[in-house]
């Protein structure tokens, strides 16, 4: 018997310790990966516990057809969407905004080094309406198409181009307004 | 040009005729590029990398044993089942003969009036609570049932247990949040039309007494109202800085006028900060002090604005200097 099946076997029969090596084993892979669909890092740890979970639970009527390890990454992504499918549809829907296309002046763009501008981005995702986040993360992190995207949510193609369209316009009105702060700080000093 | 079609490019899902069409309005002068080149940078620095990751999986792992393998389970003898249902069923009766239902359970009470440091109170599951002034705690000497009562009245943060198996709930007079283990701050002062949410870790649902289906889910870092009079929930769009500095001591300034920040720092060192001069208020500044001395506050302060501080009295200081213009 192969080691994956081996341990399957013994997590069925309630191998404990069977069971933590599991965790052990796929954690921080299946974590990584969850983290593709979820932005936020608890949320992305609870899911993936929760598979756990539902796999210690459910031990004596578990079928593994295909590896462990697609078992287990195919866990977690429907988990994680549908976890982002039901708060998406509890979001309220945030008017869209129509904005212009403002260019940041050189000097801003030349002053901030490639970490500063990831972790302002970063920070900037965050601050993003959720359902914005939602749909940007899956597509930038997850590599969604817009048809996957739409699918999954059960949304149209259209809301899902709306949105990536708005986080681009927030995310740079962010970096912005981040700069005149900056600007304000140092003249007053 | 608009972004759906420089995003396109960007993903390299384009026809050859789209590419060419973007090629050329970047070319057609410099801001058109330096905006195409402003996008990408963006475009390519919104992915997260998440390649160096380790969340603690010791941590994790005690989280997961504890509803898995660490649970308290009972093992089933076949030989000893059927006295073992009697005894169940002699249980329930002894449970029920014992418990009657009018009499009600012991029920603890925690009032606090003015105090400067919250008030800690440890429930019987495990769980704390830090009480804000002029608060009132009502909770049960031990939780029986499915789910876990509390009720409060005023401000209060709570750091609970996880029990998948026993919810925690917390009534308010007009709305409750009910969880699974996380910590939050709740505050529902009877003085106050609203009913605040704000979430520290985990996931909380808020919703109204009457209509507990209707919840709103709130996430790390968010936060949600209950507003008593419409009787409607809402999310905060923004999440105001220092709300539970009351029990965290974590004070963050982010481009915060010194007016501004004063009453915060009053409230939480429980001194007085007078200005000498009023245009000190004007100063803004951005800082974080996680649960530091006064003392140090103050410096960063001084050193920022040239401002002279004076102890006037054990818990009294006057600032003074030329303070900024408005």
């Amino acid at each position: 018997m192969e080691e994956p099946e081996k341990l399957i076997k013994a997590i069925q029969l309630g191998d404990e310790k069977a069971f933590e090596k599991l965790f052990y084993e796929h954690y921080h892979k299946l974590y990584r990966f969850c983290r593709q669909y979820i932005f936020e890092k608890e949320i992305a740890e609870e899911l993936v516990q929760d598979v756990f979970i539902y796999i210690w639970e459910n031990r004596r009527s578990l079928i593994i057809s295909r590896s462990l390890s697609a078992y287990l990454h195919t866990a977690v992504k429907n988990r994680a969407l549908n976890y982002l499918k039901s708060k998406y549809a509890r979001e309220k829907p945030q008017p869209l905004e129509e904005g212009l296309i403002t260019s940041l002046s050189e000097t801003e763009e030349s002053s901030l080094d490639q970490h500063q501008l990831h972790q302002l981005v970063q920070q900037g995702i965050q601050q993003l309406p959720e359902r914005c986040r939602i749909i940007f993360t899956l597509s930038r992190q997850g590599g969604l198409t817009y048809d996957e995207i739409a699918e999954e949510l059960s949304i149209s193609k259209e809301s899902v181009k709306s949105q990536i369209k708005i986080a681009l316009q927030k995310l740079r009105a962010y970096l912005k307004e981040y700069w005149e702060i900056w600007l304000i700080f140092f003249l007053n000093n | 040009m608009d972004y759906p079609e420089i995003i396109a490019y960007l993903n390299d899902d384009c026809t050859p005729q789209e590419k060419e069409a973007v090629e050329q309005w970047r070319s057609a002068n410099a801001d058109n590029e330096r905006m195409f080149n402003n996008i990408r940078q963006v475009w390519e620095a919104s992915i997260q990398k998440v390649e160096s990751e380790n969340p603690d999986i010791g941590q994790a792992w005690k989280q997961v044993r504890s509803q898995t393998t660490g649970k308290q389970i009972k093992k089933i003898n076949w030989s000893r089942r059927i006295s073992g249902i009697a005894a169940v069923l002699l249980l329930g009766l002894v449970a029920y003969l014992s418990q009657p239902w009018w009499i009600p359970v012991k029920m603890e009470e925690v009032i606090t009036q003015n105090e400067g440091i919250p008030t800690q109170v440890s429930l019987p599951d495990g769980s704390s609570v830090w009480l804000n002034k002029h608060s009132k705690l009502v909770f049960p000497k031990k939780f029986k049932g499915r789910e876990r009562v509390v009720e409060l009245s005023g401000e209060a943060f709570f750091d609970v247990q996880r029990n998948e198996s026993k919810p925690f709930s917390i009534k308010t007079a007009e709305a409750q949040v009910k969880v699974l283990g996380t910590s939050f701050d709740v505050m529902a002062y009877p003085d106050s039309s609203i009913v605040r949410v704000q979430v520290n870790s985990g996931r909380v649902a808020l919703s109204s007494i009457e209509a507990e289906q209707d919840s709103l889910i709130l996430s790390k870092g968010e936060e949600g109202f209950y507003e008593k009079n419409e009787r409607r929930l809402e999310k905060a769009n923004i999440l105001q800085a220092n709300r539970i500095a009351w029990k965290t001591r974590i004070l963050e300034f982010n481009n915060t006028s010194i007016a501004e920040a004063i009453p915060l720092i009053q409230d939480i060192y429980q001194v007085r900060l007078e200005l000498a001069n009023i245009d000190i208020g004007n100063c803004r500044f951005s800082a974080t002090f996680d649960d530091e001395p006064l003392e140090n506050i103050l410096e960063t302060m001084s050193t920022l604005f040239e401002i002279k501080t004076a102890q006037k009295q054990s818990n009294s200081y006057t600032l003074s200097g030329q303070g900024c213009p408005k």
